[in-house]
């Protein structure tokens, strides 16, 4: 069972939630629950739980190289590459640009010459540890991505990946923001995605970009409205006309905010805000339904 | 010496405005610089709407259609390792009309870059 947390917008809340929604599963059911940070840009569910953390593996993706000796220029893996990450002029130059290739091997296949090898390049390392706490238990897997390096999907498969050869059953994905392909590796394949919407007209917008997404990919999917000011209604009103589940808003509190930033007990802070253990609540409801 | 120049109005022939930008240029004319008249209008539509590599895609047409240079606004990194794999001269910062880049380049006032001109993505 994987719950996955995303936003579209950033700075939603989504680590807030996954953080104070790994603990009170893992409180609820006694059992130790997994937490993947699949944010490998920025990782920082750690800083929230104890965890020595350490290196499981290096992640290196597959990058073309012509042996020109063996070329025979006839242009098919350019042909093939959707991202012009390969690119072959008349008949003695072939040249790649690793950093637009995402590492299909779609060149790789189609060279009858076997001129193409494979030159892998490192784009991160996934790390992991164990909190443990009274009651809760939480084993952490994060993925992060080498500095300069923009392609986190492989790295993120690897993070889950390690969360599927995991004996728990429930596991929590704090997601990347966006909604292009970092989120949608991350999302696949979740029992559950729940949306953390900021209450504002950007929050919305963008909240309504990622909701198209869980939907074309078929998935369940719940929204929480976060930072609501004034007892504002926009996400609730918003859910009640698409008829979208709606599992409660979180009032903005600066007092949370500065927990949070400075690394601090955010569960304490949490404890103090009823609205958010009803919201955990609800999501625990749903998990237990599927 | 045939020339191709990015433009944004292909149909006016010489009085075509260029296009400041190279990779996501619509449509390119081939100009003949020696007769000053266009030879041939390219469209480019498929590497303007290009996710990533458009500069690529288009400097490998220009590869294929075989001219000797290039003119534009500004060309990027990625197209301009292209054109200089293939021995193309990068003609940038034109601007105006194409029979007034066509001048420029012609009495010898703009010499071809030894680089990129911008970072790309501009």
């Amino acid at each position: 069972m994987r719950i996955a947390i995303a936003s579209g917008k950033g700075g939603t809340g989504k680590t807030s939630i996954s953080v104070l929604l790994a603990k009170y599963l893992s409180f609820e059911s006694g059992q130790e629950v997994d937490f993947l940070d699949c944010d490998c840009e920025a990782p920082n569910g750690h800083i929230f739980f104890q965890v020595h953390l350490t290196p499981l593996k290096t992640v290196n993706i597959f990058t073309p190289k012509v042996d020109t000796s063996k070329c025979t220029f006839c242009g098919k893996c350019s042909e093939i590459c959707r991202f012009n990450a390969i690119t072959v002029l008349g008949n003695k130059v072939a040249m790649t640009f690793p950093e637009l290739c995402h590492g299909c091997y779609g060149c790789f296949r189609v060279c009858e010459s076997g001129a193409i090898k494979e030159d892998p390049r490192r784009i991160g390392k996934v790390y992991a540890g164990r909190h443990e706490d009274g009651a809760t238990r939480i084993h952490l897997v994060q993925g992060v991505l080498r500095i300069g390096e923009a392609m986190s999907p492989p790295l993120i498969k690897a993070v889950l990946e390690e969360g599927e050869a995991s004996s728990n059953l429930v596991a929590v994905t704090d997601c990347p923001p966006g909604t292009s392909c970092p989120v949608v590796t991350s999302i696949k394949g979740a029992d559950l995605v729940v949306i953390v919407a900021e209450s504002s007209p950007f929050g919305l917008h963008d909240a309504a970009i990622l909701t198209k997404v869980v939907r074309r990919l078929g998935l369940t999917f719940a929204i929480v409205a976060n930072k609501v000011l004034d007892e504002n209604t926009l996400i609730h009103e918003w859910c009640a006309k698409e008829g979208y589940r709606y599992l409660g808003g979180i009032p903005f509190s600066p007092d949370f905010s500065m927990e949070y930033a400075r690394g601090g007990d955010i569960f304490k802070a949490a404890k103090r805000m009823p609205e958010i253990e009803e919201v955990l609540c609800r999501i625990t409801k749903m998990v237990q339904e599927r | 010496m045939k020339i191709a120049i990015s433009v944004i109005s292909p149909d006016e022939g010489m009085s075509a405005v260029i296009d400041p930008r190279f990779g996501r240029a619509r449509h390119f004319l081939l100009v003949d610089i020696d007769k000053r008249e266009v030879v041939k209008k390219v469209e480019n539509i498929d590497a303007f709407n290009m996710g990533h590599g458009a500069g690529i895609k288009t400097a490998s047409k220009m590869v294929e259609l075989g001219v000797d240079a290039v003119g534009s606004g500004f060309v990027g990194p990625k197209a301009f390792s292209v054109l200089s794999a293939a021995g193309i001269k990068v003609y940038s910062g034109l601007e105006g009309s194409v029979s007034e880049a066509i001048k420029r380049i012609a009495s010898g006032e703009i010499q071809p870059d030894s680089a990129p001109s911008s970072n790309g993505h501009w």
